[in-house]
């Protein structure tokens, strides 16, 4: 398994797709916790110093999970498209091995994200509440829950994004489905005003996700009153990893290549 | 492995066994068998869409055959453990991501075949591209990517080499390398040669057996001295057994009147 990491690992950094993602994270981050500062800054806003501020911001971290989730379908259909695929295959014929190789792989890069957007967003968040005069009261917002939550939402995207990108194979389509997902499925399903639709909206994965690094008093479009318990949340986002890779050994496994 | 010399020397190298493939319905191979030599070069030929390289993928474990196998020293490819160091494949059309350089691509390979990443250098300069290794394969011409998948099939040493259209693309000094290359391989280094290609008046001058199928069935298989015999060029040869007359033998006007 290690020499396939190796290659996997080595895929993904000699071309320049992971820094461009790694970087539309970061800006996407950055944007949308430049938003909050200035929210929390205006005449009615709570201020930078508040609690509310640090509720606020912490889980904006998680904001560049999209990235990471197309990163994982990126190491999957690029092999498609430019039929590398035909080389991995010859050099492994167990498929299953490949696949498993690539989750993993994803999980690490993942986890890479995570921790390089969460160190700059984190430095950023910090020294924004500290300048203001406030205090890093790391236990009252939930700080290493949201952080420690974000890292590994980064983690299981990007394993969820192999899974999808070895089921539907097709690079602009899987890209397109998971963007649609993450912004109008997901979305729809907390917005309808009936509690069996968020009921279901609760076990969705990108819900599931944001329950491992929402705040409690945070509200930032979702109620968190419909979230699932922390606990639930991650064993549903193992369930989604371990069916995505599933699925996508078992339609890998006997295919012909063309 | 306990089997006596005597019965490794007389097992054919590359053996295919009534293979037989549809596509939906349509028959791209029906029947093929054939076996090849260590220590020979067969020359695998057919007209267009005749199923040279569906024969060839399914024998690599890419495509699943209908019915009956292809073997290498008597295994299934995808039996056997490490398959690049017995077996080098260059598949049709290239197989390269085009943002990643040449020299990483034959790491990747290494990587993955736990073969040591020096090699991808050593394999570079026998090819020709210890410079063009450095860039990114967007930029390579046809005959550059070409040697370069050639350069992934020689990282193992194998002895074993399936090759499908290889001259496509290279100029005449290319393809005079290759015709010495192959030779060296096989009559040198003993190792069995299967290449499939367009070119007869090269194939004439490289090759020892041939192979020849059309429609998807055998029409030939003998030694290429056997075959032109009687005084015919391998390019009558080929038209002779292969010629469905499916193509127009006059141009222009005159070709559309009658
Ligand atoms: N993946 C596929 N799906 C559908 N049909 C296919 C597929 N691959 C090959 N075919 C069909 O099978 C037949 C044999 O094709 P194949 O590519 O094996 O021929 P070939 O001898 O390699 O031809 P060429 O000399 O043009 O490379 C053709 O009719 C082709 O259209
Ligand atoms: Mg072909």
């Amino acid at each position: 398994m290690i020499p396939l990491l190796k290659a996997e690992l080595r895929k993904t950094f000699t071309t320049r797709v992971w820094w461009i993602l790694l970087l539309a994270a970061l800006a996407w981050t950055g944007l949308m916790l430049a938003g909050t500062f200035f929210v929390a800054g205006m005449e009615h806003g709570p201020g930078r110093d508040s609690a509310e501020y640090g509720a606020m911001a912490w889980p904006q971290l998680a904001n560049g999970t999209t990235f990471a989730l197309v990163i994982g379908v990126l190491m999957v259909t690029t092999e498609y498209q430019h039929r590398t695929v035909n080389v991995t295959f010859l050099v492994t014929p167990e498929r299953g091995r490949v696949i498993g190789a690539k989750l993993v792989t994803a999980a690490l890069v993942g986890v890479g994200f995570g921790l390089t957007v969460a160190v700059l967003g984190g430095s950023a968040v910090a020294a924004s509440i500290l300048s203001a005069g406030g205090s890093l009261d790391l236990a009252a917002n939930e700080v290493p829950r949201v952080v420690g939550g974000t890292i590994a939402a980064y983690g299981v995207y990007t394993m969820i994004g192999v899974g999808v990108g070895a089921l539907v194979r097709n690079q602009v389509a899987a890209v397109v489905a998971c963007l649609l997902w993450v912004f109008m499925v997901e979305p729809a399903f907390m917005v309808v005003p009936n509690e069996v639709v968020q009921t279901i909206g609760s076990w969705m994965p990108g819900i599931a996700l944001a329950s491992l690094y929402s705040t409690s008093s945070a509200d930032f479009g979702f109620d968190p009153g419909q979230f699932l318990p922390v606990w639930v949340a991650a064993l549903a986002l193992v369930g989604y990893a371990v069916l995505a890779s599933l699925a996508a050994s078992f339609t890998t496994a006997r295919r012909d290549l063309a | 492995m306990s089997m006596s010399p005597a019965k490794v020397s007389c097992m054919a190298a590359i053996e295919i066994r009534e293979i037989r493939k549809s596509f939906r319905k349509k028959k791209a191979v029906d029947g093929v068998s054939f076996t090849v030599d260590p220590g020979t070069i067969t020359g695998f030929l057919g007209p267009n869409g005749a199923g040279k390289t569906t024969t060839l993928r399914c024998l690599l474990g890419l495509v699943r055959p209908d019915s009956g196998e292809g073997l290498v020293n008597g295994r299934a490819y995808t039996d056997i453990p490490d398959p690049l160091t017995e077996v080098g494949a260059v598949l049709e059309a290239t197989n390269l991501h085009p943002g990643r350089r040449g020299r990483d691509h034959l790491r990747v390979v290494c990587d993955a075949a736990g073969i040591p990443v020096s090699r991808a250098d050593e394999v570079l300069e026998e090819v020709g591209l210890t410079e063009a290794g450095r860039k990114r394969v967007g930029g390579y011409s046809m005959g550059m990517r070409q040697r370069l998948s050639l350069g992934a099939a020689l990282l193992g040493e194998p002895k074993v080499l399936i090759l499908d259209e290889p001259a496509n693309g290279l100029d005449p000094e290319g393809i005079d390398w290759l015709r010495r290359f192959l030779r060296y391989q096989a009559h040198e280094r003993g190792v069995a040669v299967l290449v499939s290609s367009h070119v007869l008046a090269e194939v004439e001058q490289t090759v020892d057996n041939v192979v020849i199928i059309a429609g998807g069935r055998s029409v030939q298989q003998s030694a290429l001295a056997e075959l032109t015999r009687e005084g015919e060029s391998l390019h009558e040869a080929f038209l002779r057994l292969t010629s469905t007359g499916s193509m127009p033998m006059t141009f222009g006007k005159a070709g559309a009147d009658q």
